[in-house]
């Protein structure tokens, strides 16, 4: 689930469109906040998938 | 670069986000299917871009920047245990975002927006709004800031229906009007409230579905504002994510045989623990026993199996667990761990936490592999867990547990419990289990009662 979190996230694409098509300076900021919002959830997302991904991997080699 | 290279390359990263999602049903590739997903969402952002062009770059690099410092420090350093907390809370800020682009782009665009585009953008800003304030309760409730124990009053399914009800009368007004601003504000307000009222109801033994439900919505919403956008790859990815976090959710409520509704509106574990349970029956005796007991018990165990619970997780005892299970293995005993599919927190958070412990993957047995083999079991050791180890699930038609898939630990030689009282589970139902002559109750913390065993069995002679 931490990674479709991540993929979620394209909500990022989103506002990036939104501040492309506006020159509204509080639109603008609407859109900044959503940009800010949306780029911590595809780093932290990312990052925790792949820490959880390598506590099962760690142990592969015994096997 | 043209429109239509754009689309392709929305196209090439949507095949990306489903090839990671394949990629991560098996553990095996599972790391493939991580990079698989940065890969589309890297292509994503460069191909979004190049084709539109943001003239507020302050904002967007101030947007990543601010966003790579908190989410950094998020994703290098949330315990293990505290992922569902963190997974609400990214529900919380994913839809914020979604919600709050919704109504930048109602701001941009009224009055002049289409009818169609318009209804679906009430929608998605309602499930944004209702999803960032029900994710914050589900944060609150799971970090103990609030309690977990469901918050009900009389009335309070038709309080919250009224209010859903509003927040939906407002967004189809807003359709209506579009010019008609000050709409806007009131349904996010109604929306805001709902979400709230939706999870305060709810107790923390239900958490790990409402965050699959929350999970849904947010994917939900998001693939709305594709629709408003015009944008495909919003579409695919949101509808990706609304769709997985249903059926997770589906996965859940089966698995605690209970229906959607149920979870949402029942509040079960409120209600029924003050009427049905009556621990200490006159005529059933539980046998108390003590750490040096189970020490001998196990001492002449060939195998062990371990059912860790909701408990275990609360306790943070898994390590402890780990290292009985290592004393045990020492000795030659077969260690295996039963895995309930709801256990933990959240789906798949059992595993997450025995792996941090440094179980090995191969230990864990999922229910419909393990239940053939506890009859030939020495020992079961159910580390906080109760409901789903409840015979009455599998004989007693009448009971509220009844048919609810479970572990079949009563079928074990010996079943030891370890557990804080002879309170029944979060269903309210009592466990007969307990009163078999071939179980041992050993009460206290998970933590203290397995590491005074670890302890025990290590002075013992082998």
């Amino acid at each position: 689930m931490a990674l479709t979190n991540a993929i979620s996230s394209v909500s990022f694409i989103a506002a990036l469109i939104v501040l492309s098509e506006t020159t509204d300076a509080s639109i603008s900021l609407l859109a900044g906040v959503a940009v800010a919002l949306a780029a911590t959830n595809i780093v932290s997302g990312f990052l925790i998938t792949d820490r959880i991904l390598k506590l099962f991997e760690k142990r592969k080699p015994k096997k | 670069m043209t429109d239509i290279i754009v689309e392709y390359l929305y196209i090439v990263s949507a095949v990306l986000f489903v090839l990671s999602l394949k990629f991560m049903s098996e553990v095996r590739t599972s790391r493939v299917g991580n990079f698989c997903a940065v890969a589309g969402m890297g292509l994503a952002v460069v191909a979004t871009l190049d084709a539109f062009h943001v003239g507020r770059v302050d904002l967007l690099v101030g947007g990543v920047v601010i966003g790579s410092v908190v989410g950094a420090p998020i994703g290098l350093k949330v315990a293990m245990t505290g992922i569902p907390q963190r997974t609400a809370m990214s529900h919380a800020f994913g839809s914020l975002a979604v919600a709050l682009v919704g109504v930048a782009e109602y701001y941009q665009g009224q009055p002049g927006i289409d009818t169609f585009s318009m209804s679906v953008l009430s929608a998605e800003m309602i499930l944004g709004f209702l999803t960032f304030t029900g994710s914050i309760m589900a944060f609150a409730k799971l970090q103990g800031i609030v309690s977990g124990r469901p918050i009900l009053f009389r009335g309070r399914t038709v309080v919250s229906l009224t209010t859903l009800g509003a927040a939906v009368a407002s967004g189809v007004l807003l359709v209506a009007y579009q010019d008609q601003q000050i709409i806007l504000p009131v349904m996010a307000a109604l929306a805001l409230l709902f979400g709230f009222q939706l999870v305060v109801a709810i107790g923390g033994a239900d958490m790990p579905t409402v965050i699959a439900i929350l999970n849904s919505f947010a994917g939900l919403s998001a693939a709305a504002l594709g629709f408003v956008l015009n944008n495909k790859l919003l579409i695919v990815a949101g509808s990706l994510d609304g769709s997985s976090g249903l059926i997770l959710a589906l996965i859940m409520s089966q698995a605690m045989n209970r229906s959607f509704v149920n979870i949402l509106f029942g509040g079960v574990g409120a209600v029924r623990s003050e009427s049905t349970v009556k621990p200490g029956e006159p005529g059933k005796t539980a046998q108390a026993y003590t750490v040096e007991d189970v020490a001998t018990v196990l001492g002449n165990a060939r195998s062990v199996v371990f059912a860790p619970g909701y408990g275990m997780a609360v306790a943070q005892a898994q390590h402890v667990v780990k290292e009985l299970a290592d004393v045990l293995e020492a000795r030659g005993v077969d260690v295996k761990y039963a895995i309930h599919p709801v256990a933990g927190r959240m789906p798949g958070h059992m595993n997450v936490l025995l792996a941090e412990a440094q179980v090995p993957y191969d230990q864990l047995w999922e229910m419909e592999r393990i239940n053939p083999l506890f009859p030939e079991t020495d020992v079961v050791i159910v580390v906080g867990a109760n409901d789903v180890t409840n015979p009455a699930a599998r004989t007693k038609t009448d009971s509220p547990l009844y048919g609810m898939p479970i572990l079949d630990v009563d079928k074990a030689k010996t079943v030891v419990f370890v557990k804080r009282s002879m309170n029944p589970g979060f269903s309210g139902v009592e466990n007969d289990l307990f009163y078999n002559p071939n179980t041992m109750m050993v009460f206290g913390d998970a933590k203290r009662v397995v590491s005074e065993l670890v302890a025990v069995m290590r002075k013992q002679k082998t």
